[in-house]
């Protein structure tokens, strides 16, 4: 899977959709104050959050789990595994799909250590034949498709597993009367995992990432970003190439526990269901876990930019000017949207401006809160991109500084409310991609207040006051040339 | 594998089509011809009317009152209007949500090839600028919904999802867009050009759902779907509006989160408001279904690496009950992709590392599976014979319970997501409405089915080889050894040039021949690079009356001083690359920059600012075609760049002069629109031969302005 650089719009959308799912309260535990109440937030015993939403309207339920997958999740030099052992967790686990789980056990380390071989004698004969050998014991003792058969009797359709941003998710569409059976088996992939066909599942990953990175001249441009502003970040790894070397064994399981833990998951089922039940049936299911609880690090607090810091970026296919701010801690990711919006786009801000300053052919994309990581504030991006560059950072600042200055319009605040309502309504219509979009959404602003409705959250003295205090602060500039 | 003769999937059962025509013929005052011969008589008893029906009156200007119904099983109110619409009230089931949902009684199946999916696309893009209509689809948006058009062979479905208090304007929306659908030749070929550039993108993208999707409109693949697209003229388009999507082949159907009796009466009274008059129902050509054809079709490229190779399995469609016992049987046969007696056959033949990634692709009431994978051509011939022998194992070896029972949980769920978005659960509530009680529905089936423990399903094993299969690969070359192999492209070459865009520097030097003699022919080419704007007095009539008298200085690409007399007052508009105000006397107001670049671009367009920015390589043309229209011929081309959208020239091929310049341009209404503007009187001035009149029409004529100039002098740079 590429490298997540960007959490897919509608993610940050579905953020609009939340006062239609949820009522005021601030407790784990929220519900409707209607008499029926349509969702529930909750964690189970084993420390899973769930989301529970009913659809009166489907006869089916779409369930995905939100996991993290951050950069800083991985090793420094194994960007992408935590991405890797959710790909490969669809391969079974030692129940269901192991002819010996023993013998398999053991095979598997054979495995590993052949793979370990490979690159220390740099790949003799000896190791490869060994590798074959332990490869093809594997391939005798364990089937990767069992796990999904079993899952299409249940039945379920399509799981899949994808990168969202700085997470991987399930996704999978079942039905309600399976749906104790279902938990079985996620349960299960949780706790008895084996990651199968890990090799090949990262050198597919490792090959796509290197694509990926190889495609995008942008990437030395956004590790030089993260670099000024964002220093100590592990956002960084994200833009730089993959190395080669393999994960062992160990690590890719110590990632799937690291990950997986169910206090890091979210849970999003939407479908026809009754809730009491269901939440009865959850929390018996999802009682205990196995999984030792992960020692997490808060990422290193991002220090204010004091002095004016710029860099430039030489030998560049696309002549290109970035220039970026510090985001303040624990902002509505709604309105950063919102601010993102309101610069950038064909008819934003900065466009226009640029536009009477005679730069017409200047192509600008803002995006905010960037990069997509975990538990950081992040920053607000401004790229532009022109043949000539000459003198654009330049021209792009004075054109943020004005905009600060005027702040959004009624007009313009009205216009980009409507937009996200648009595209929040696009998201509700697809039940997968709600599920999706919540969970992921969950899973980066944990403690995010109730949601009020668009037109609550987006004001022009709000959004006003979020771009002065940004676009007041001192940016950091980074220029990209051939 | 046999190919039937006709479609099962798309069958004439299918009770969701034939009923309403049913309901709609017993209509009084529908129109007097008879029922339109061209779909075949469904093959169940003539509906009856809903038993006792409340029949109630509501105000109407049609000639004749409307009859309303009520539907006890479902909850809802009908209403069969005057003019010969149906329309629904349906319960809500989604808090604050609404659905509306237009169905047009006639699909692919009812002309050539393309033509029903235009015409759904004509009604949701097309706007009118002479009215200020915009679009549905625009509507729908500004209303906070979202919209869906979906075309069957049988039928045309446009749902729209919005918020509840939204209903009775999109409801308005659909039927003004139903009632008044474009007519003009340039906005439905612009539309047509739209819609096959996102249908060709879609193709580009995922070939194997683009070939499923053309194969249940009965296409041979994707080249020959984006080909007959390419091949519809207009005026098949506005035949198809004007005959089919008429009132009495129309079934407008709301379903909200409010009390279904007001909804009704507001329904009845948005119906009646709309005026959309019932016209008599056109004799058509007899609906012209194009089934499916079993055997394997493939889109060859060189080399021989992997390719990806896609059943592409139909089941009967979503109102036949006998779906039911396909979706078991296909899942006993492929489990999705991930087993069954598919997956075991191609353990024994080698191939069980083969994946699939499976996909329901809709059209209508039709479904297909498409189980794709990665192989090698020689795989690919391999899967086919498996899967065939898959098949035919069914009828050899009947499955047995626990088939059966993983087949029935399965079916259980496909049905259900077959259903699940608004379009097609509004499609099948409207379906429960309109079916006769006595009929079973496929959920019911699938209750019989259960109840048997499947074992029914065996009975069906006869009909469900019946259906067509194919298999589509994309890749590599077919091995030698496979016969009665259909091949085909991608995409056809010319569409294929337009999307990807690869060859953008052969295709403008391949422009340079045409435009190299019209460069010689206005002054030459030297002379045009330097000329960079115009200072001109004109005079612009509309409809014929003497509207405006100006005189402008422009000077590319950004600078412009106008100068309007309009009934005594002066305009000043003064553009330059620092802002753009516009006075009235005192009264100075900035233009913004959509309002300034369209000022500009209209200097930009004129046909010697276009053929000197050409001159100086700041815009490329791109060659069209070779028009010969009543002996005159003319060389069409497209300009790439320069910030026009679609901008095309039309060369006389004698005179070497621009005849005609259209492209899409954004009014100051918002709308889009086609304008068209053609250049004559060329005269001398300053060294070139300019154009002295034009005349500019909006979409096909709705809007005409003369442009008659009185001096026109060339602005040049120096040497």
């Amino acid at each position: 899977m590429p490298p997540a650089r960007s959490v897919a719009l509608a993610t940050l959308l579905s953020l609009a959709l939340s006062p239609l799912l949820f009522a005021q309260g601030d407790t784990t535990e929220r519900a409707r104050t209607s008499p029926e109440p349509t969702s529930l937030d909750f964690r189970t015993p084993d420390g899973s959050r769930f989301v529970l939403i009913v659809d009166p309207t489907m006869r089916h339920v779409e369930w995905t789990i939100a996991t993290p997958a951050d950069p800083a999740e991985d090793a420094p030099g194994l960007e992408g595994l935590a991405a890797t052992v959710a790909t490969a967790s669809l391969g079974g686990t030692w129940i269901t799909g192991s002819v010996d789980a023993a013998r398999e056990r053991k095979a598997l380390d054979r495995l590993d250590v052949a793979w370990g071989q490979i690159f220390a004698t740099k790949g003799s004969a000896e190791a490869q034949a060994e590798l074959v050998a332990a490869q093809t014991e594997c391939d005798s003792l364990g089937d990767t498709s069992v796990f999904r058969r079993v899952l299409a009797a249940l039945p379920v359709n399509q799981p899949e597993i994808l990168t969202v941003g700085p997470t991987t998710v399930l996704q999978l569409t079942t039905v309600p009367e399976a749906l104790g059976d279902v938990s079985d088996l996620v349960i299960e992939r949780r706790e008895q995992q084996v990651l199968r066909a890990l090799p090949k599942i990262w050198a597919d990953e490792l090959t796509t990432r290197q694509r990926a990175f190889d495609a995008d001249p942008r990437n030395a441009v956004y590790a030089e970003l993260i670099a000024l502003a964002l220093p100590g970040n592990a956002a960084i790894r994200g833009f730089e190439r993959p190395g080669i070397v393999p994960p062992r064994r160990a690590q890719a399981l110590a990632a799937w526990a690291r990950t997986q833990h169910p206090s890091r998951s979210v849970h999003v089922l939407i479908g026809g269901f009754a809730l009491a039940p269901l939440r009865s049936l959850l929390e018996r299911k999802f009682a205990t876990t196995a999984l030792p609880a992960p020692e997490l690090e808060p990422p290193p607090p991002a220090r204010p930019i004091a002095s004016e810091r710029r860099s430039t970026v030489p030998g560049s296919q696309e002549p290109l000017v970035a220039v970026a701010w510090q985001l303040p801690g624990g902002q509505d990711p709604l309105l950063l949207n919102a601010l993102a919006r309101w610069l950038g786009g064909p008819e934003g801000r900065l466009q226009q401006a640029l536009r009477r300053a005679g730069r017409d052919g200047v192509a600008v994309r803002t995006t905010a809160p960037w990069p997509p990581a975990l538990g950081t504030a992040g920053l607000l991006l401004v790229e532009a991109s022109a043949k000539d560059t000459t003198g654009l950072a330049d021209v792009v600042l004075q054109v943020c500084r004005d905009a600060a200055r005027s702040g959004p319009s009624e007009a313009e605040l009205e216009a980009i409310a409507h937009d996200l309502e648009l595209t929040a309504a696009a998201v509700a219509a697809d039940p997968r991609w709600l599920a999706r979009s919540l969970a992921v959404q969950m899973l980066r602003w944990p403690g995010q207040p109730v949601r009020d409705p668009v037109s609550q959250r987006l004001s022009s003295s709000n959004l006003r006051a979020l771009a002065t205090s940004v676009l007041g602060s001192r940016p950091v500039v980074v220029e990209a040339r051939r | 594998m046999k190919s039937p003769s006709r479609r099962p999937t798309f069958a004439p059962s299918s009770l969701l089509v034939a009923l309403p025509l049913c309901l709609l013929g017993a209509c009084a005052g529908s129109p007097t011809s008879s029922p339109p011969p061209s779909r075949p008589q469904p093959q169940t008893a003539p509906v009856a009317p809903p038993a006792q029906p409340v029949v109630t009156t509501a105000p109407d200007l049609a000639p004749v009152p409307p009859t309303a119904t009520a539907n006890a099983s479902t909850g809802a109110l009908l209403t069969n209007h005057g003019n010969g619409v149906t329309a629904i009230a349906l319960p809500g089931q989604r808090e604050g949500q609404s659905v509306v949902q237009v169905f047009v009684r006639a699909g692919a199946d009812e002309a050539r090839p393309g033509v029903a999916e235009l015409a759904a696309e004509t009604l949701v893009a097309s706007s009118d600028a002479s009215s200020g209509r915009r679009s549905l689809r625009q509507r729908v948006g500004e209303l906070g919904g979202t919209l869906d058009v979906d075309v069957g062979p049988t039928g045309i479905w446009i749902t729209a999802r919005t918020p509840a208090r939204s209903w009775q304007d999109v409801a308005t929306a659909m039927l003004a867009a139903m009632r008044d659908p474009a007519e003009s030749r340039p906005q439905i070929e612009r539309l047509r050009d739209e819609y096959l550039d996102a249908r060709g993108r879609e193709i580009w993208s995922a070939p194997e759902a683009g070939a499923a999707r053309a194969m249940m409109l009965g296409d041979a693949g994707t080249s020959a779907y984006v080909a007959n697209l390419l091949d519809r003229d207009a005026s098949e388009v506005r035949q198809f509006l004007a005959v089919q999507c008429v009132p009495a082949r129309t079934i407008l159907s709301v379903e909200t989160d409010a009390d279904t009796a007001a909804v009704q009466r507001a329904l009845d009274a948005l119906v009646t408001a709309a005026n959309w008059r019932g016209s008599p129902v056109q004799a058509a050509a007899p609906a012209q279904p194009r089934p499916q054809r079993s055997g394997i079709y493939w889109a060859p490229s060189d080399g021989n690496g992997l390719a990806s190779a896609s059943l592409v399995i139909p089941v009967p469609d979503a109102a036949d009950p006998r779906s039911a016992d396909a979706l078991v049987l296909l899942a006993c046969l492929t489990l999705d992709g991930i087993g069954g007696r598919l997956e075991r056959r191609l353990r024994e033949r080698g191939l069980g590392h083969l994946q699939f990634r499976s996909q329901w692709q809709h059209a209508g009431l039709c479904s297909s599976l498409v189980l794709t994978t990665r192989c090698t051509p020689t795989e690919a011939k391999v899967l086919w014979q498996a899967y065939d022998e898959a098949r035919q194992s069914l009828r050899a070896t009947p499955p047995n319970a626990s088939e059966l029972e993983l087949g029935l949980r399965r079916a259980t769920l496909a049905t259900r997501l077959r259903n699940a978005s608004d379009a097609a659960r509004l499609r099948e509530r409207v379906g429960a409405v309109l079916r006769p009680a006595t009929d079973p529905s496929v959920e019911q089936r699938l209750g019989e089915l259960a109840r048997s423990g499947g074992g029914d399903a065996r009975t069906a094993i006869d009909a469900f080889l019946d259906l067509p299969t194919a298999m589509v690969v994309f890749g590599g070359q077919p091995p030698e050894t496979l016969t009665a192999v259909t091949q085909f492209e991608l995409l056809p070459p010319g569409a294929l040039a337009k999307l990807v865009g690869a060859p953008v520097q052969a295709q403008a030097a391949a422009a340079f021949p045409w435009l190299a003699p019209s460069l010689e022919a206005i002054g030459g080419a030297e002379l045009l690079r330097r000329t960079i704007g115009c200072r001109a007095t004109l005079a612009r009539r509309v409809g014929g009356v003497a509207a405006t008298s100006e005189t402008l200085e422009y000077r590319a690409p950004d600078q412009l001083s106008r100068r309007r007399e309009i009934l005594g007052s002066t305009i000043a508009t003064d553009l330059t690359a620092k802002g753009a105000s516009e006075a009235l006397e005192a009264t100075r107001v900035s233009l913004d920059s959509v309002e300034t670049r369209r000022i500009l671009r209209e200097q930009a367009r004129h046909p010697i600012s276009l053929l000197a920015a050409y001159a100086r390589g700041e815009i490329q043309f791109r060659p069209i075609a070779q028009r010969d229209i009543g002996g005159r011929e003319v060389l069409v081309l497209e300009a790439l760049g320069g910030g026009f959208e679609r901008l095309r020239i039309h060369v006389d091929a004698t005179s070497r002069l621009v005849r005609v310049v259209e492209v899409w341009e954004t009014l100051e209404s918002g709308l889009r629109a086609h304008v068209q503007e053609s250049w004559s009187d060329y005269r001398s001035a300053g060294g070139l031969r300019a154009p002295f009149r034009c005349v500019t029409e909006i979409d096909d004529g709705s809007s005409r302005t003369e442009t008659v100039y009185s001096s026109w002098e060339p602005l040049s740079r120096g040497p």
